[in-house]
């Protein structure tokens, strides 16, 4: 957990974004940390939490918890959070897709069914967290969402899969659950599929969190900028109203150091002052 | 009080198992192996890790990647991997047929360095039974030079476990329509990760097996993605080489076993395609040589044969990758040694300048003593 991410984002152990659709967004650099801040954070906070690995391993995940200070293997053991290997299954299926002998299997196609049965296999998931668990605050993550398309799932059926998560995890502000995902995208090119996929989650979500490489290029001091912006839906603010949209946002370069993440504002960084 | 149990035991660690020609990295204590470049190695973080995948992208005449590609493979040969070379455009078999020799250090000299007889301590004799300290405890040194002029000795390559992958050409044509094959992936790569896979469990390479002699698996595949292998652009996109790639990447990370792959991405019409399978593999490095533009005449590159571009480093088991100190390299070929050096040095920006504070530096042209005809 890095306090300083906290701070600049509003949030702590006593108040997490619950009903909130985090995306965060990585364009040139790697997004990743964020990630590992919002599942200490609700390791901290003794809540559920279900990862889905469509990127990295869960050794990964394991080996960084232990660096940062929250345990994922007492996490895992006190039921209260779940790994889905979707990296392992994803690949498995490819495998298994090629082989001649199993043409008939309708299950196992890279498609719209996979994303079916992933649905439900998180569903089941957070049952069987909230059932080990007391609190009902779940937090559920997908580290790489723009794998699922690389590997050749449509785009829309992606897009609905969000949706649907959307609606099992936190179908309101109040609810007590959060979305978060991971996309990656290139600015420098344009990925026609791609860009559909980032305008339609941004526009659903809550929160972005935009993590870009600086501008003038590499540099060992500062490695990126992270960017908020905070979507507040009118009908939170006024239930009756016609309140404008209120979009907020803020803007905070960052270094990562082997086990914490510094903040500083735009032109602030220890090596420049 | 002498009793027979006591808390007070030696804490002997439970140690990973040793394979020759790896060793663990400093930064994420994953295990690492040289890809045959030292240099390279040094890029990295130390060399590559296993079970991830590297791609290089290919130079446009694709001789200084597969010279890379070579010197992967022939580093699996003086470590007694296993390895595994696929390629479409040429056989594999000419691929380690064409292997550079390694440069052996003297054996001559070590062995009067390490004679017992004028090896007697007079000051520190305490130190004489000690043994002697080896660097690399698995007996295989950790990356070599080759030689250019040399090749790999025969006896070598037969000792070595080799599999060879060539996809058959007319398959790479069977496809009656583009489209037709939605969600299956292009049978040329489907043969070659079936390969990949048969091989993993047959040589318990998984990190599932148990096994008493663990070794790695090195994967060496030359232009992936060119025509041979059946690439051609379609109006839509197709996603068989990421499937491709994504399906070795989940296999490679439960086995140990590491691949580099040379693709020929200057050959793709669309680059948010490249850019798509950059994001799949785990490390990406590019290489441009200078043969034949402009480049090649300029004086700023003289020493150098192209420019080597770091695109993608993994980040494993930590929350950052290997930093680099600047990503301006380049590479040169010499007869023995292939190297990627540092273009340029970096602006000094860091938080401790390097150098000491010049204070008394006079500024150019306001000397005291007018002896030039510039100052004033």
């Amino acid at each position: 957990m890095f306090p300083e991410i906290n701070n600049f984002l509003d949030i702590n152990p006593s108040s997490l974004p619950n009903g909130k659709c985090i995306v965060v967004k990585q364009c040139g650099t790697d997004g990743s940390f964020l990630l590992h801040h919002l599942l200490s954070l609700y390791g901290h906070g003794n809540c559920n939490a279900c990862l889905v690995g469509v990127a990295q391993t869960f050794n990964h995940y394991k080996s960084v918890s232990d660096k940062v200070g929250a345990s994922l293997n007492k996490w895992k053991e006190s039921g209260k959070f779940a790994f889905i290997d979707a990296l392992k299954e994803i690949g498995q299926i490819t495998i298994e897709s090629t082989s001649d002998t199993s043409i008939g299997d309708v299950v196992d196609t890279l498609d719209v069914s996979y994303l079916k049965r992933l649905y439900f296999v998180i569903k089941s998931a957070i049952q069987q967290l909230s059932k080990q668990g007391d609190a009902s605050t779940v937090l559920v993550m997908i580290d790489d969402l723009t794998m699922l398309l690389h590997v050749g799932i449509p785009v829309l059926s992606v897009i609905h899969f969000v949706q649907y998560l959307r609606q099992l995890v936190c179908p309101t502000h109040n609810s007590s659950g959060c979305l978060t995902v991971l996309v990656h995208q290139d600015l420098a090119v344009d990925d026609d599929d791609l860009n559909i996929l980032v305008r339609q989650l941004c526009h659903s979500s809550d929160m972005i969190l935009h993590v870009s490489g600086l501008e003038s290029g590499f540099c060992r001091d500062v490695h990126g900028k992270l960017t908020v912006t905070w979507r507040e839906s009118a009908e939170k603010e006024h239930p009756s109203g016609w309140n404008k949209q209120q979009e907020k946002t803020m803007e905070m370069q960052f270094k990562i150091m082997d086990k914490n993440v510094c903040l500083f504002a735009p032109g602030t960084s220890a090596a420049v002052l | 009080m002498a009793g027979p149990a006591t808390s007070f035991k030696k804490v002997t660690r439970l140690k990973a198992p040793l394979i020759p020609g790896t060793k663990p990295s400093l930064h994420n204590n994953q295990l690492l192996v040289s890809t045959g470049v030292p240099s390279f190695d040094n890029t990295l973080g130390g060399g590559l890790a296993i079970g991830t995948v590297l791609l290089i992208e290919e130079d446009v005449y694709g001789s200084y990647s597969k010279l890379m590609l070579k010197f992967y493979l022939a580093e699996a040969v003086l470590s007694k991997h296993s390895m595994l070379v696929a390629s479409a455009d040429i056989d594999p078999r000419q691929l380690t047929k064409e292997l550079p020799g390694p440069i052996v250090v003297d054996p001559g000299v070590e062995a009067t360095i390490s004679g017992p007889g004028d090896n007697d301590m007079k000051i520190a004799w305490r130190y004489q039974n000690m043994p002697q300290v080896q660097s690399s405890p698995s007996g295989v040194q950790f990356g070599h030079y080759y030689d250019m002029t040399r090749q790999m000795s025969e006896d070598l390559l037969q000792a070595t476990d080799i599999t060879y992958f060539h996809p058959e050409v007319q398959d790479c044509h069977c496809r009656s329509s583009p489209s037709g094959c939605h969600g299956k992936m292009r049978p040329s790569y489907a043969r070659l990760l079936k390969a990949v896979k048969s091989h993993i469990e047959r040589g318990n390479f998984s990190t599932d097996a148990q096994s008493q002699q663990r070794n790695v698996l090195r994967i060496g595949v030359h232009s992936l993605g060119s025509p041979q292998w059946g690439e051609e652009e379609v109006g839509s996109y197709d996603p068989s080489l990421c499937q491709f790639l994504f399906a070795l990447r989940a296999t490679l990370r439960s086995s140990y076993a590491t691949a580099i792959i040379t693709m020929p991405t200057h050959l793709f019409q669309d680059t948010a395609f490249t850019k798509r399978v950059e994001h799949v593999c785990d490390t990406v490095v590019r290489l441009d040589s200078f043969v034949g533009s402009d480049k090649e005449k300029n004086p700023a590159f003289k020493e150098y044969h192209g420019l080597f571009q770091v695109m993608k480093l993994p980040r494993l088991n930590a929350l950052t990758c290997h930093e680099l100190d600047t990503y301006d390299l380049a590479f040169k070929l010499r007869r023995k040694k292939f190297t990627i050096e540092k273009l340029h040095l970096p602006p000094e920006l860091a938080d401790s300048t390097g150098r000491s504070q010049e204070d008394d530096a006079v500024a150019p042209c306001s000397r005291t003593t007018n002896t030039n005809k510039l100052d004033f």
